[in-house]
């Protein structure tokens, strides 16, 4: 028995494979959506060798007091060949800060997405599958928290539990994985009612077999996509905790959110703030491209994969 | 069945929603005590006075009935006190400081809501039916752009390139100048709004409390446009960063009714095609919508308390921006469980609006 | 004339990623007056796509109908149809559309369909728009090609007030009128469904008529508006210019937009006061009743949900025929019903072809619907007619070796046999069809020539026409 699951199990990933293959051409197809892969991709690289590359602390942007005999503790310095992004205020290097942040941003973003979905999937399948009292109950727990406005939750989780990374990752992993649930469950409604799954039940293979050969594969795409577009909100998100003061790891923490809120705070307020526009503008022009690029990744994603489409 | 009794079951499902709610807050807020008798506690600190608060808020009894004690308190209204202001000060109560701060947030989400349906729906329409073509792609782009923009970020930027220091030229400085301020310039002395907004000093009573209803009330028609204008900026930005949602979920929500056989059918009764979109098709479409109008709402709203703290709107928001910073547990809760409440009605609403387009919802 | 519709040359395709899909090739028919022309084939063959050719509902991306005449009397319905759209084909072939040419070939097709030419089609569930009533859908067909004559009905009922209180409280007709009221009250004793259905249809004259008389001058010009907008119509189907054509389009098309369907729809949800809509709910009450709907009147007000399919058929014959239309195109409309459902809607459309003598093409699969129904018969096979005569003639003497072979796949109960015979191979793939014939690599009867040339439509007999080169020189004049 072991033998043959094995062996089909082989058969599946191959034939997933091919089909991704096919998926891949076509996705190339539309250039829009390969441009949003390779930026994604790009931030990626960024976020995991960038902050190597620059050296000195990840935690910290590195701030630069004086620059050839000029004090420029308080004046932030426009974009120029010394400086590529110029400078906020105490003298902090925006290139290396926006740098460092891409980790942590899709860091905290990467872990929040994937443990939601992963919760989410996991409660969705049961929910699905199993029906019943504990179905409802996990459907009942997905409208609750759909129904609270994400950034007040997550202000609320981090201000009464404490504002360090994990509670961040958890409280936003809290918000987001009842998109999951309702994705993955009414999959696996619809999927339960295909006369092959039927008849897979009928000739006795059993529960765990028949959601893993049949079920999940036809759920995974859009997973996929909906990771794509969470991504981006989560990112944004994160930058908005960290705009308000409520992020973790200090004051000085490089986040592109965190970044535009040292401006505005240490400027003396926005309207101070608008001949130094570079301060706010870059950090936020580096979260824009982002999620722009997971937004088409994720249509693009959607276009190729939504079985409605002829492909 | 009947409007009526479908409205009442929409009702009483909602209730175990709000349980849940409940459930939720209470357990943040008892999660963190030292913060919770921080927010009961006015501006006596002795250890008896701690003692007090304890035993006011029953923490030595067992979790069950702690819960009933808070949502006794909960549906009261007694949501603890503000930290004093003053120095001989007794706090505010949060649930007046609720009252005041509520129908500015309420003000600024109805213009937002507004300038999303009146962009947003348009919007869907017409990429649907021209697709593919100029205005569809324009429209997705713009979509796409808006829902990737920090909302914060945005406000800045509006605020920054429109504002009087603007590096631009001074014809785009639409705020700041001359006789009409931004609220986030609210200087005192200078402006239409003083009077409204300094109430103290002008002695104006507002009724409502609504700063645009007021304003007509008294008939001072320039305050209500300069508020109006006031308003205007927030809400567009706020409406800029979620109305993409309803736009592309009313889309592909046309496309596929367009593709069912009763458009067929109207067609081919020789219905202009004028009307088969926006008789056949707009009706059908606009009811699938309502499914996304949850998730809508919660954009929004977040986007709501960002925008709030950018531009310096008195709402509910900035009051959960400044309660975060300070640590002000009370405040958060509070600002957490009316939110949800908003949201909660707003769904509600919606699907009685629903339920008058399509009569198949109503055999439920 | 005894034609009421001629197909010539229609060529429909699909361009799709794959390719091109060579949907209809080349198909040409006679459809005469008064008769039930058959059009049977497999799923795929084009029969369907050659109905939606004919009322131009062909989804355009990604098809066209690239070539070909449809002449309903006198007019050409696809008209500078080659001007629509310019074709590129390159690799992926592109299409350029004329948009403006478009949109003015559709006011001029919405005049013709629901009024000249309509439709039923297949699955009657999803036929109607479920957010709308019955009444509502049947009465805008009407209110869309209907409206002088029911104002007419109207303003003679507002004439003779009288009369019809005292033919309501007598419960019979007794007057007769010369004019539309008088054709309106004749089928209404005609019909004889009764006292209750007359005195209802009674109370609605006699309440448009008085709201006709309260406004008189605003309704006096709306039906002379509409006379004018009908002439402009006839005008548009006789013999016109591409100038004069161009005028009368552009007039009707802003006439059109001041019918607001949007508001009508609305108004007759609730007690509405317009004599129009009370006389469209009044033909739409009499129509349901000609279909045979048991309580037509509540019916009026229910939701397409609540109805079983085959009332749902009715209700889409209803709405077809409303407008008295010169051809009715019949797409598979009992394929989705049970058996004895099918039967009744097949007698129904028979008995209503009778009283209005609408001709009627219907597109089957199924050989016993066609045998039941038609007078001729045309034979459909990937895109092509193979062949086309009367029912009887069909049957006891089929030609192509293709309608051969159908007829001999069904089984038979008085002549049982142990093998059922199909024919060997499968329906052709349209992008890449065969060269030839396109039946050859299945024919039975295929020789070299079937490889190379497509056969030619060779009338073998009166009125018996084969696609087929074992007929070649064996034609009849």
């Amino acid at each position: 028995m072991t033998q043959s699951v094995e062996s089909s199990l082989g058969r599946i990933l191959r034939a997933r494979f091919d089909s991704f293959k096919k998926t891949f051409y076509f996705f190339t197809r539309s250039p829009i959506a390969t441009i949003g892969l390779g930026v994604v991709i790009f931030y990626i690289l960024v976020a995991i060798f960038g902050p190597v590359v620059l050296g000195g602390n990840p935690w910290k942007t590195t701030q630069i007091l004086q620059f050839h005999g000029v004090y420029i503790y308080n004046v932030p310095q426009p974009p120029s060949i010394y400086f590529p992004f110029g400078t906020t205020f105490e003298g902090y290097n925006l290139f290396n800060g926006v740098v460092k942040a891409a980790r942590i941003d899709v860091g905290v973003a990467a872990a929040v997405v994937l443990s939601g979905a992963l919760i989410g999937t996991i409660l969705g399948s049961i929910a699905g599958y199993k029906g019943g009292v504990v179905g409802e109950v996990i459907m009942r727990l997905t409208d609750i928290f759909l129904s609270i406005p994400f950034l007040v939750l997550a202000i609320a989780f981090l201000v009464i539990l404490g504002r360090n990374l994990t509670i961040m990752v958890v409280a936003l992993a809290i918000i987001w994985w009842p998109t999951y649930t309702r994705i993955v469950r009414g999959q696996v409604l619809s999927v339960r009612e295909l006369k092959y799954v039927e008849a897979s039940v009928a000739a006795g293979s059993s529960s765990i077999r028949t959601v893993m050969k049949h079920i999940i594969p036809n759920s995974i795409y859009p997973i996929f996509v909906q990771v794509s577009l969470d991504f981006g909100n989560v990112i944004l998100t994160i930058a908005a905790l960290f705009y308000l003061g409520v992020g973790f790891a200090g004051y000085y923490t490089p986040e592109w959110g965190n970044l535009i809120g040292l401006a505005t705070d240490l400027g003396g307020g926005i309207p101070a703030v608008t001949q130094y526009w570079w301060t706010v503008t870059i950090p936020g022009l580096a979260i824009l491209i982002l999620v722009v690029s997971l937004n088409l990744l994720g249509d693009g994603l959607r276009d190729v994969t939504d079985p409605r489409l002829r492909r | 069945m009947k409007l009526y009794v479908y409205i009442i079951r929409r009702i009483l499902l909602l209730i175990p929603v709000i349980i849940g709610v409940t459930v939720l807050t209470f357990f943040l807020s008892h999660a963190n005590l030292t913060l919770l008798i921080d927010g009961y506690l006015g501006r006596i600190r002795t250890p008896a006075h701690i003692a007090i608060v304890k035993a006011e808020l029953h923490l030595n009894m067992p979790v069950y009935a702690q819960y009933f004690y808070y949502l006794g308190n909960l549906f009261t209204g007694n949501w603890g006190y503000l930290a004093p202001t003053e120095l001989f000060d007794a706090g505010t109560p949060v649930f007046v400081e609720f009252e005041r701060r509520f129908p500015p947030t309420m003000e600024l989400a109805l213009l937002a809501t507004a300038l999303v349906l009146v962009m947003g729906l348009p919007l869907g329409v017409f990429s649907a039916v021209k697709k593919d073509r100029l205005t569809d792609q324009a429209t997705r782009v713009l979509a796409m752009v808006g829902v990737s923009i920090p909302v914060f970020w945005l406000g800045i930027l509006i605020l920054i390139y429109f504002g009087p220091n603007s590096v631009l030229p001074f014809q785009l400085r639409l705020l700041g100048s001359g006789q009409i301020p931004p609220s986030y310039y609210y200087v005192p002395g200078t402006s239409i709004l003083e009077p409204w907004v300094n109430t103290k000093v002008s002695g104006l009573t507002q009724p409502t409390g609504f700063l645009l209803i007021d304003t007509l009330y008294y008939g001072d028609v320039s305050a209500f446009l300069a508020g109006l204008y006031t308003l205007f900026w927030p809400a567009l930005t706020v409406a800029l960063t979620s109305f993409a949602l309803v736009t592309r979920f009313l889309r592909s929500s046309m496309l596929e009714v367009m593709g069912q056989d009763y458009v067929r059918t109207a067609r081919s009764k020789g219905v202009p095609e004028h009307f088969v979109i926006h008789k056949h098709v707009r009706r059908n479409a606009l009811g699938a919508t309502t499914t996304v109008m949850g998730l809508f709402f919660a954009t929004l709203l977040s986007g709501v308390v960002v925008t709030e703290t950018v531009f310096g709107w008195p709402g509910m928001g900035r009051w959960l921006f400044s309660a975060a910073i300070g640590g002000d547990m009370v405040s958060i809760m509070a600002t957490t469980f009316i939110f949800t409440i908003i949201i909660v009605v707003a769904n509600l609403i919606v699907d009685i609006i629903y339920s008058f387009l399509d009569p198949r919802v109503r055999l439920e | 004339m005894d034609e009421a519709l001629v197909v010539k040359n229609l060529k429909t395709q699909f361009f799709i990623y794959d390719g091109v899909v060579k949907a209809i090739d080349d198909v040409s028919f006679t459809l005469r007056k008064g008769e039930v022309l058959g059009i049977v084939g497999e799923t795929g063959c084009g029969k369907s796509v050659t109905a939606y050719s004919i009322t131009r509902l062909i989804p355009d991306p990604p098809g066209r109908i690239v070539d070909g005449q449809i002449m309903m009397g006198n007019v050409n319905l696809l008209r500078n149809i080659r001007d629509e759209a310019k074709i590129i084909l390159t690799k992926r072939p592109k299409i350029k559309h004329n948009y403006r040419l478009i949109r003015k070939n559709e006011y001029f097709y919405n005049k013709i369909r629901g009024k000249y030419i309509s439709m039923i089609f297949q699955e009657p569930m999803a036929a109607l728009n479920p957010v709308y009533t019955v009444e509502d859908q049947v009465a805008e067909t009407l209110l869309l090609h209907n409206r002088t004559r029911m104002l007419k009905i109207i303003k003679s009922a507002s004439e003779h007030l009288p009369d019809l209180e005292r033919m309501k409280n007598e419960g019979k007709i007794s007057v007769g009128y010369q004019d539309e009221l008088g054709e309106e009250l004749d089928k209404l004793s005609k019909a004889n469904r009764g006292k209750e259905s007359l005195t209802r249809h009674l109370n609605i004259l006699i309440e448009s008529g008085r709201h006709f008389s309260r406004s008189k001058e605003k309704y006096e010009r709306m039906l002379k508006r509409s006379m004018e907008n009908d002439e402009l119509e006839d005008k548009l189907l006789g013999n016109t210019t591409e100038e004069e054509q161009e005028e009368i389009i552009k007039i009707l098309s802003k006439e059109s937009k001041k019918i607001n369907l949007v508001k009508m729809s609305r108004q007759l949800k609730r007690r509405t006061r317009d004599p129009i809509l009370l006389e469209a709910r009044r033909e739409s009450l009499y129509l349901l009743e000609s279909v045979d709907i048991p309580n037509p009147y509540g019916i009026l007000k229910a939701y397409p949900h609540e109805l079983s399919g085959g009332m749902l058929q009715r209700v889409t014959i209803a709405i077809a025929l409303a407008n008295n239309p010169r051809i009715l195109i019949a797409d598979e409309p009992t394929t989705a019903l049970d058996v004895t459902v099918q039967a009744q809607i097949l007698q129904l459309l028979r008995n209503l072809q009778k009283d209005i003598g609408t001709s009627i093409i219907l597109i089957t699969h199924d050989l016993g619907v066609i045998a039941e129904t038609c007078n001729r018969v045309a034979v459909m096979y990937a895109g092509n007619i193979v062949e086309t005569a009367t029912t009887d003639e069909l049957y006891h003497n089929p030609k192509h070796p293709y309608t051969i072979g159908l007829l001999q796949s069904i089984p038979r109960v008085d002549n049982p046999t142990k093998n059922l015979k199909a024919i060997k191979g499968n329906v052709p793939n349209l992008i890449n069809p065969p060269t030839g014939c396109r039946f050859h690599p299945r024919c039975p009867f295929a020789f070299d020539k079937c490889k190379v040339e497509k056969p030619e439509t060779i009338e073998v007999s009166e009125g018996h026409t084969v696609a087929c080169h074992l007929f070649h020189g064996k034609e009849v004049n």
